[in-house]
């Protein structure tokens, strides 16, 4: 699937600017954000986006129910709800390693409006005020010392007891957990390819899973040398069974569509 | 929210007032269904630093009552269906301690990450 060039430009203006999506002051257009949902997300989602599309069962992850409007890959402070340009991202990149595969065909106009539609679906859109943005300081030289460094903060950060000794997953808590710590050496990262992708995870936590947020626990630089040191810990790209199953959605569905 | 730039607390530690330079740390905690289909405390874990005073405020949005257990801090709180509760304690030791609702039956949600 070719990406359009609409996509991308969102992308990049939301996410180079920090404008908000659909910020141009007229009211988001629903009608045309359910028809993109229905053409292109309502497969796994559900047409009234519960996550019980009929796609769902494929996946060993299920779709996410988006009527709770809680989203584990945000830029918001732990518990909040995303915004718009998290929502882009998301849509446009798609979640790696996951069914969610980039939906980066649609165009800028049909990413605005359905990101106004996945926001009508969840009560927590509306009643809350606008989410902030946790900041994210500049990025230090990416040297062997700061991953050395980062080996450190590891230790400090006692990430170990969850993620174990050598990134597996497999730490002492990882058995009583209910959502089981990733394997910090398997790539790519659902959050993203880059450490600036780790450090933002690292500040949010992820919302649903055991995985806290460390703003203001850890120092910025600090965050910093422990997002190269996991950044060096990866092996080559996998492709999960899930992200095959969501390419073969995809494939299906557009053939039915046509 | 954290407030980490307060300067000096107070802290009364058997008798004697000891001073911290912990933050106060204010959290909301809702009770919702995790994708798997589990009632769930969210944020299911926190990270605080040695010495920072940590309010939880607790909301259930389900009918049938929940607990929220952290036995490291002698956190032990049952909230009703619908209702809302304020628990308080100092991270006063480091460690990574579990989280966990201690009904029906007790499991571990989280966990309390206490950086020294």
């Amino acid at each position: 699937m070719a990406p359009r060039p609409g996509a991308l430009a969102l992308l990049a203006s939301t996410l180079g600017l920090g404008l908000a999506v659909g910020a141009s002051g007229q009211p988001p257009d629903l009608s045309a954000g359910e028809r993109v949902f229905r053409d292109n997300c309502a497969v796994c989602h559900g047409a009234t986006g519960d996550g019980h599309g009929m796609a769902a069962p494929h996946f060993k992850t299920p779709p996410r129910d988006l009527t709770e409007g809680r989203f584990k890959f945000r830029s918001t402070a732990s518990g909040q709800i995303p915004t718009d340009t998290d929502l882009a991202r998301t849509i446009v990149q798609g979640i790696p390693s996951t069914g969610m595969v980039p939906q980066n065909h649609l165009s800028e106009a049909e990413v605005r409006a359905v990101i106004a539609f996945v926001k009508s679906l969840s009560p927590r859109f509306a009643a809350g005020a606008a989410p902030k943005v946790v900041a994210i300081a500049s990025a230090p030289p990416a040297t062997p010392e700061a991953v050395a460094r980062g080996a450190r903060v590891y230790v400090k950060g006692e990430c170990a007891e969850c993620h174990g000794k050598e990134a597996r997953g497999d730490g002492p808590s990882a058995k009583d957990l209910s959502v089981k710590p990733s394997d910090l050496t398997r790539r790519p990262f659902k959050s993203g390819p880059t450490a600036r992708d780790i450090v933002r995870t690292l500040l949010t936590g992820l919302d649903g899973t055991p995985m806290p947020s460390y703003h203001q626990v850890i120092e910025d630089d600090e965050l910093w040398d422990l997002a190269y040191w996991l950044d060096a810990q990866g092996g080559p790209p996998e492709t999960t069974d899930d992200e095959r199953a969501g390419w073969h959605v995809v494939r299906m569905h557009q053939r039915r569509s046509r | 929210m954290r407030v980490r730039a307060m300067a000096l607390g107070a802290v009364l530690l058997g008798g004697v007032v000891t001073a911290t330079d912990g933050a106060d740390i204010n959290l909301t905690i809702v009770n919702v269904v995790s994708p798997q289909d589990v009632k769930i405390w969210e944020p299911t874990s926190i990270a605080a630093k040695k010495g920072d005073r940590v309010t939880l405020r607790l909301i259930n949005k389900h009918a049938d009552e929940h607990g929220y257990e952290i036995a490291a801090f002698g956190v032990k709180e049952v909230v009703a269906g619908d209702k809302t509760a304020s628990v308080s304690f100092t991270a006063d030791k480091a460690g990574v301690f579990p989280i966990k609702c201690h009904l029906h039956p007790a499991h571990v949600v989280g966990q309390l990450v206490v950086l020294e």
